[in-house]
């Protein structure tokens, strides 16, 4: 049984798609990271699966059932999907008071809900602070309780916006922890949305790419503006300050192109390999993400690159080098 | 400067003396003022969370019309509700003219815009996210409401203290329906204007210290609420 079924859905403000799904299937269970630029969609996405916002078109499904937005009991399916926002608010009385307040709407015995409240707040470092006044916790507490009055719920689902973008290395990596202790817990799946690639890939395999609104593979990570210029016959993009880019003849004077993170050909500095259109960069960030290695490089624009295990052997980058970056135009994509 | 502090002193020493006569204004004005303020209150507080929290067409020009009834004179609904109340009237048969609850229905048409005003712009002030944040832990519309009321309760509460503080000033309204009977329907204010044209000054400043020792309790309060809610 799939937990989300989204045919043809689209949602529109003032005349202007900003989500556009033709199909998308989200399985029950485990960890999903919606990925894309800012102003993507992911926001719109959540808020349509948390049942908060009612599409302008299409059908959701969710556990195989038609989803009517127009109903009155729609705060029953609610119940089972939960969203914590990416500024969450707790309301002016006592954290465990605010943990409480979904378990209450559900009805549960007052031993049962005090038990949860103490177990949630436990599983997010937070049960020292059960009795503070929820105005006064910092951004991480306030994410941390947040995400505890989502848990005690049980629900089937917790979406989480950015959970982790407004707060300082320390609450990341304890949300990140959280989040890994739900998934293996099991009994809420979570599908969450950032714009960080390697922190979606520390914590899921089942990546989707929003982009415009739309969904793209999972290959066009790299996604910039861009201005083309013509020179020596030749049609040219420049990304950034330094990394210029052999584009269609049929590209548009400007426009944003997306380049294929496992395309991107990267060599040593002083390799045979390195062309005259390759553009220097520095390594920053390696993060291995199932078989592969995912390379952060900078070339003036933060450049993602997928290596296979044999390439980055071979080419066994540490942090700080400088690398030869091409980007042959079958990596590029015009959007 | 001798006659107003001969008269100043008269009047606290009947203060202190908790004169009978002042203490019956006084306790009328208060339960008259009370009555009508919690009777706008459970009127204007569930109208204006009505019109704040829910998005209908017309939604700008009802708040309009209702902060041009802020600015309604006190003659004007004396004299509205009197032509409805006076024994000619349509609810002439229930002699409520000059009367205590005459003024408390005139008050009540005072205020109501006052509090339900009040009540949304303080819903206008409060975070969309507390709304959002009830629906998805599985509250219902009335739920969510409430949790949102909870919300904007300091607000509320400032905005009842501030209708309170309009009725028990006012005098056109408690003299038009209420008719300045003594030991019945006399009120402060309406007490206050007449032992001015009969050149008493003595109960006249009394009550008004009382009055104003009133207004500053209620700025305080307000005073209060006000800064809980800027919180």
């Amino acid at each position: 049984m799939s937990l989300y079924d989204v045919r043809g859905l689209k949602k529109n403000y003032n005349g202007r798609t900003v989500l556009d799904l033709p199909a998308l299937t989200i399985d029950a269970g485990g960890m999903v990271a919606l990925l894309g630029p800012n102003g993507a969609g992911k926001t719109t996405l959540l808020h349509i699966l948390a049942f908060l916002l009612r599409p302008s078109s299409g059908q959701l499904m969710f556990q195989d059932q038609p989803v009517a937005f127009n109903s009155t009991q729609l705060h029953r399916l609610r119940r089972q999907a939960v969203l914590v926002e990416q500024h969450p608010i707790l309301f002016s009385t006592t954290v465990a008071k605010n943990v409480a307040f979904g378990l209450k709407l559900r009805g549960l015995a007052r031993r049962e809900i005090a038990r949860r409240v103490d177990e949630s707040l436990e599983m997010v470092g937070m049960r020292a602070f059960a009795g503070a006044d929820g105005s006064h916790l910092s951004g991480g507490e306030t994410q941390r309780v947040a995400i505890a009055r989502a848990v005690a719920c049980r629900p089937q689902v917790i979406l989480m916006d950015e959970p982790t973008s407004n707060v300082d290395m320390e609450n990341r990596s304890v949300i990140e922890a959280i989040m890994r202790e739900i998934r293996d817990a099991g009994k809420s799946a979570i599908i969450f949305c950032t714009h960080d690639l390697t922190q979606a890939a520390r914590l899921t395999q089942t990546r989707l790419h929003l982009s415009d609104g739309r969904l793209n593979g999972a290959d066009y990570e790299n996604t910039f503006p861009t201005s083309v210029y013509r020179e020596d016959n030749q049609i040219w993009g420049c990304l950034g300050h330094q990394l210029r880019v052999r584009m269609p003849s049929d590209a548009p004077a400007a426009g944003r192109v997306a380049i294929d993170p496992r395309r991107i050909k990267v060599a040593a500095l002083q390799s045979d390999l390195v062309k005259p259109e390759s553009c220097p960069g520095r390594v920053f960030q390696m993060v291995a993400d199932g078989d592969e290695v995912r390379l952060m490089v900078d070339v003036g624009v933060p450049l993602t690159i997928i290596l296979s295990s044999q390439a980055y052997q071979d080419l066994n980058p540490r942090i700080g080098d400088l690398v030869s970056v091409l980007c042959p135009p079958d990596a590029l994509t015009m959007l | 400067m001798a006659f107003f502090i001969d008269s100043f002193l008269s009047a606290m020493r009947l203060i202190l003396g908790a004169d009978p006569e002042l203490m019956e204004i006084v306790g009328l004005s208060l339960r008259v003022s009370l009555a009508s303020t919690l009777l706008a209150g459970g009127l204007g507080v569930p109208l204006g969370f009505l019109i704040g929290f829910n998005q209908f067409r017309g939604k700008r020009v009802v708040i309009t019309l209702l902060n041009t009834l802020l600015a309604l004179p006190t003659v004007v609904i004396g004299l509205m509700v009197y032509t409805v109340i006076a024994r000619r009237g349509v609810l002439g048969m229930l002699n409520l003219l000059y009367t205590p609850n005459a003024i408390i229905i005139g008050q009540v048409i005072l205020i109501l815009p006052v509090i339900t005003a009040l009540t949304i712009a303080a819903l206008s002030r409060i975070d969309d996210r507390y709304r959002r944040t009830a629906l998805t832990l599985g509250a219902d519309h009335l739920q969510t409401a409430l949790a949102v009321l909870r919300e904007a309760r300091f607000g509320i509460v400032a905005a009842a203290v501030a209708a309170f503080g309009r009725v028990i000033s006012e005098i056109g309204i408690s003299m038009m329906l209420g008719g300045n009977a003594r030991g019945f329907t006399r009120t402060m204010t309406t007490a206050m204007a007449l032992e001015y044209d009969k050149g008493e000054f003595v109960l006249a400043v009394g009550l008004g210290i009382v009055l104003l020792t009133i207004s500053l309790g209620m700025n305080t309060l307000l005073n209060y609420f006000q800064g809980r809610y800027a919180e």
